[in-house]
């Protein structure tokens, strides 16, 4: 019998090793406790997501606001105009009270 | 015993229990495979615990066109070389740094592996021939181990190698080749 025959021989009778101790019980608490991390990180990523929607709803809703003033001084304008017009057609005009004044 | 559809189905519904009892069909196997591909407990158990969490990420992807036990040896194959290439890289990385560093300490020692399942009378000779293993190119020693140490047959090593039954022949033949030379160079009365 050759050298290494006479070594896969001896080592047939006895080679599958003990397992580590507690292996299984390990495995399938590592499992679990991956599975229970995963689903903190898709809550945490819901709650990511729904501040993000909400960050984004009160960007668009300042937006708006800010859109608000603008038309109100071009309003404000239009009534400066209206007026003005109407103290010209009244004869209240400033003009006349500069001009009384250089008299 | 529970066929693979059962476990396949079990898996895949979370049921706490069918995970304890996949794990002590197989764990043994798993084990045992990478620990003889690494020829380190610590390391074997480390891979061996990878290997599952890969099982049971992947389930739902698993399309049964092998079996389950062939597709178990097949991860544990994968990971196991894996980490003989992480270890060979470190190694080589370490002879660098020492290289250049007297003080540093020597990390990688030498392979003096004692095969913990071997009884103790044959201990010395076990050492010998995974020493004289440990030193087969890698696709050599995965498809030794397969079908020498646990015990497959050449067709079930190559649905787990994913290669033809006559590489795998071949990849035995210049295995078996290259031990022989190894243990040849060995002084005379090595081997008890």
């Amino acid at each position: 019998m050759d050298q290494l025959n006479k070594l896969l021989k001896d080592l047939d009778q006895s080679r599958r090793a003990p397992l580590p101790q507690g292996f299984e019980e390990k495995v399938v608490n590592k499992w679990f406790n991956q599975v229970s991390k995963k689903e903190d990180y898709s809550a945490l990523k819901y709650i990511a997501a729904a501040c993000l929607i909400t960050l984004s709803l009160i960007n668009i809703l300042s937006l708006t606001e800010y859109k608000e003033p603008a038309e109100i001084s071009i309003q404000v304008t239009s009534d400066t105009a209206s007026e003005n017009q109407f103290a010209e057609e009244y004869g209240l005009v400033e003009q006349s009270t500069y001009y009384s004044l250089n008299q | 015993m529970k066929t693979d559809s059962e476990f396949i189905e079990g898996l895949k519904s979370n049921e706490p229990r069918l995970y304890a009892e996949f794990v002590g069909v197989f764990a043994s196997r798993v084990y045992n495979t990478a620990l003889n591909i690494l020829q380190n407990k610590e390391e074997a158990e480390e891979v061996a615990q990878d290997v599952f969490m890969k099982v049971f990420q992947t389930i739902d992807t698993f399309d049964q066109s092998s079996t389950l036990k062939t597709w178990i040896y097949r991860i544990t194959v994968n990971k196991s070389l894996d980490a003989l290439r992480y270890k060979k890289r470190a190694k080589r990385w370490s002879v660098f740094v020492n290289f250049f560093n007297d003080e540093g300490e020597q990390k990688h020692t030498a392979v003096d592996f004692v095969h913990p399942g071997v009884q103790l009378e044959q201990k010395e000779n076990a050492s010998i021939l995974f020493a004289a293993i440990d030193k087969l190119p890698e696709r050599q020693k995965a498809a030794f181990v397969l079908c020498q140490l646990e015990d497959m047959s050449y067709k079930e090593a190559a649905a787990t190698l994913e290669i033809t039954v006559s590489a795998v022949d071949s990849l035995m033949s210049r295995a078996k080749k290259q031990l022989r030379e190894q243990l040849n160079l060995l002084p005379y009365g090595s081997i008890k």
